[in-house]
This record gives C-alpha cells, sequence and structure tokens, in this order.
C-alpha cells in the first residue's frame, strides 16, 4: 500500500512537470506547434496529474487509518 | 494590464512552479508529518494549478491576434490580403478601416454565444494538427457554414443597417433565409489569386 501511495504521487508530480514544461515551453516559444502541444498534450497531463494526486491523498488517509 | 505583462507574469510563475515542484522531491522523501502534506498539497496541486489555469488563459488570449493565426503559411495570402491596400475584400476593410480595433479573424470566426470561444479554440486546434500532419487539402475551405449572426453582433443595431435594410430584408437575415453574402463581398480574396500573390 505504501509502494503505491509513493508510486502514485511520483508519477502525479511527472505529469504535472510536463504539464508546466510545455506550458513553460509555449510561452517562450509561441508558435502553434508549442501552443498545441501545450493545450493538447500538457493539459491532459496537468489535469491527469492533479487527479493522480486527489488519489494520493485518499490512499494516503487511507493507509493511516482515516478514511 | 497588457497582453506582453500577463504573458511576462505567465512565464515567470509558470518557472517558480516548476522549481517548487522540483523541490518537492525532497519533500517527499521526508517522513510523514502535517507540513510534509501542507508543503505536497501546494507544491504539487495549488501552485501548478494556478500556474497551469493562467498560463491557458494567456495562450488563449494571444492566439487570437492575427499574426498568430498567419503563422501557418496556409493563412499568409489571407493576412497579406487584410493589409492589402488595393484590396477591396470585407475582410480588408473591416482591418484597414479599423473596425475592428484587434483580433480581427477571431472576433469574426467566433460564435457570440456560450461556447462560441470554446468551439472556436477547439477548431483552432483542430487546424493545427491538420497543418502539423499535412492532413488538409487545398484550397482550404471552411467547415460547416458561416453563422452570420456574427456579422449582425456588430451590424445589425447600427443606423446604417437599419436603414439600408428594409424590414421585409432584416427578417429575411433574422430567418437565416438569406445572407450578407448575397450582396456583400467577397469576403476574402480567391486562394488562386491569393497563392500567387
Amino acid at each position: 500500500m505504501k509502494t503505491l501511495t509513493a508510486v502514485t504521487l511520483q508519477i502525479s508530480a511527472i505529469l504535472i512537470t510536463i504539464a508546466l514544461a510545455t506550458m513553460v515551453v509555449s510561452l517562450i516559444w509561441f508558435t502553434p506547434r508549442t501552443v498545441t502541444l501545450f493545450l493538447g498534450l500538457g493539459l491532459t497531463c496537468g489535469i491527469a496529474g492533479l487527479v493522480l494526486y486527489l488519489a494520493y491523498v485518499i490512499l494516503d488517509l487511507h493507509s493511516r487509518g482515516v478514511l | 494590464m497588457t497582453t506582453l505583462n500577463l504573458h511576462s507574469i505567465s512565464l515567470v510563475v509558470g518557472l517558480v512552479s516548476l522549481a517548487i515542484l522540483v523541490g518537492m522531491v525532497r519533500v517527499a522523501k521526508r517522513p510523514n508529518s502535517p507540513e510534509r502534506h501542507w508543503l505536497l498539497l501546494f507544491g504539487v496541486a495549488v501552485f501548478p494549478t494556478l500556474s497551469l489555469w493562467l498560463g491557458a488563459h494567456t495562450t488563449m488570449e494571444n492566439a487570437k491576434s492575427p499574426e498568430f493565426c498567419g503563422s501557418c503559411h496556409v493563412m499568409g495570402p489571407f493576412i497579406n490580403d487584410l493589409k492589402n491596400p488595393k484590396s477591396e475584400t470585407l475582410a480588408s476593410r473591416h482591418y484597414q478601416n479599423r473596425f475592428i480595433l484587434e483580433n480581427q479573424c477571431y472576433s469574426c470566426h467566433t460564435d457570440y454565444t456560450v461556447f462560441g470561444p470554446v468551439k472556436a479554440k477547439m477548431a483552432g486546434i483542430r487546424h493545427v494538427w491538420k497543418y502539423e500532419t499535412g492532413t488538409y487539402g487545398l484550397p482550404i475551405k471552411l467547415r460547416g457554414t458561416y453563422n452570420f449572426q456574427n456579422c449582425l453582433h456588430c451590424h445589425g443595431e447600427s443606423r446604417r443597417f437599419l436603414e439600408k435594410h428594409d424590414a421585409d430584408l432584416q427578417k429575411q437575415i433574422a430567418a437565416k433565409e438569406t445572407d450578407c453574402l448575397q450582396c456583400h463581398g467577397p469576403v476574402h480574396p480567391e486562394q488562386k489569386q491569393a497563392q500567387n500573390r
């Protein structure tokens, strides 16, 4: 359970990092390609990352017997 | 706040969030404590969410400019036509006479409805996808039919429109039995002509 919780947090952080990285790239080189990369891939990763973070919070609370 | 300022702020906020997120690697290794949970909450969820929201908003705003539309080369002739002093197209007359002050492409090609901007952005992403994958055909065509209610959004209540269009014609336009291009136009240059420019 502890491993699953830790992995969930790691994947969440990686996905959000990808989202922020694509955002920074699109703001530095503002081209249709980078904008699509951010809005298409980046935002999807960001939302997935946040959902996983929520899952991490639930798993963490569950493992500590709060939930 | 100017677009440039918003752009710079979004970039700085994005870089700071990214740096904080990288710093969370150390925090995640700490033993469980309330402090660790708060740091993770703000570092992984709150700051990145705010940054991404700001970044998406800035990107959407910046992507409304004609310069951005013209950054795909297939749109070049249309953008050149806007600025061509000899052009008599509706688009160039609106652009050169400053009937629309900014975001000229976006203003006419976005429906003035609740989901109009969302539909326009989805269409924009589809355009870039087709452009990047080379799956578009020439001459490029408007997808579906143009919503002439967009013209009426500005012209509909103007004195000139009301004086020049009698009540019957106004009813026909409202009922979509006729459209603006029956009498006015062309909107954009013919594409063969446009591509030779």
